[in-house]
């Protein structure tokens, strides 16, 4: 029933009305950064059919745990997931969570390299990524400060990703 | 690169707000860097052609743009923005770059076994990062 209800409800119902749902509180909007966007589409799903007070009930948690997962301040804990796996909310979302031990080698010189990049300023990351890539801006073949000044002159709105950001 | 990881690239890749009037002064952009498209694809992105494509690959004088509308586990633009972080990388430029844990996102929504390291890479970019947030 449960699942029926919330299949339906993230099917049927558009974000920009699941909002009404949810007791009047904001879900993730002036999100403070701390849980994973997956996290709050997570959440978002969960209240999509239910009310927080409903939902709360269903993972045995206080309301209060509810609201605060909304408001980014916290992201859904391990045993929250599971609880969640257990009592089949979390496929019935469109979500899995597999979990399982892998050996894990650390590798000391990529650890090393990592740290050395980290403490780096973007400014001092980007200007070695073209060092690295040697004479390709200065016969201006690749010249990303110039992409990104056009981009910047005309207010368009982005988000880098891919290659540069990563 | 922005963000910590050591990759190679030689395309500056962007998911852009798809309203209509962003998609214009992004085409100005593009314009003004004598951008063109591959085959005989025109370059204008209006219209709804380009929310069509995955991927929307444009040269131009100063390098490969790659314009992703909505990257893979993903919701676009609006999705990623939450997390985004305005990085000053020089020349007076501070531009939005995705947070590193959502391009781990994107990069294991993939689902590309060629990807294993890169995902492993930016998984340790993240602890990095976070520590640092924390002053450890």
């Amino acid at each position: 029933m449960v699942e029926r209800k919330l299949q339906s409800a993230t099917r049927l119902v558009p974000a920009s009305e699941r909002r009404l749902l949810n007791d009047g509180a904001s879900l993730t909007e002036g999100a403070r950064g701390c849980g994973a966007a997956g996290d709050r589409r997570l959440v978002e799903r969960l209240t999509a059919g239910l009310s927080q007070a409903e939902l709360a009930e269903r993972v045995r948690l206080p309301r209060q745990q509810i609201v605060r997962w909304e408001g980014d301040v916290v992201e859904p804990g391990l045993s929250t997931l599971r609880r969640l796996l257990r009592r089949r909310l979390l496929r019935a979302c469109g979500f899995d969570l597999p979990l399982s031990l892998v050996p894990y080698k650390p590798d000391p010189e990529r650890e090393a390299q990592l740290e050395r990049i980290q403490r780096q300023t973007p400014q001092e990351r980007l200007a070695g990524l073209l060092e690295r890539l040697g004479g390709l801006m200065a016969e201006r073949r690749f010249d990303p400060y110039a992409i990104l000044a056009a981009l910047e002159r005309e207010r368009v709105t982005y988000v880098l990703i891919g290659g540069l950001a990563v | 690169v922005i963000e910590g990881s050591y990759e190679l690239t030689r395309s500056v890749d962007l998911t852009p707000s798809m309203r209509p009037e962003n998609l214009r002064r992004l085409e100005d952009a593009l314009l003004s860097l004598n951008a063109r498209r591959g085959g005989a694809k025109p370059l204008s992105l209006e219209g709804g052609d380009l929310a069509a494509e995955p991927v929307a690959a444009v040269g131009s004088d100063y390098g490969e743009i790659k314009i992703v509308p909505t990257p893979a586990g993903t919701r676009g633009y609006d999705d990623l923005r939450r997390a985004a972080r305005r990085e000053p990388v020089g020349q007076g430029l501070r531009v939005p770059v995705a947070s590193p844990g959502d391009l781990v996102r994107m990069l294991s929504a993939l689902d590309r076994e060629d990807d294993a390291l890169k995902i492993e890479t930016m998984r340790r970019v993240v602890e990095l990062d976070r520590g640092v947030e924390l002053g450890l």
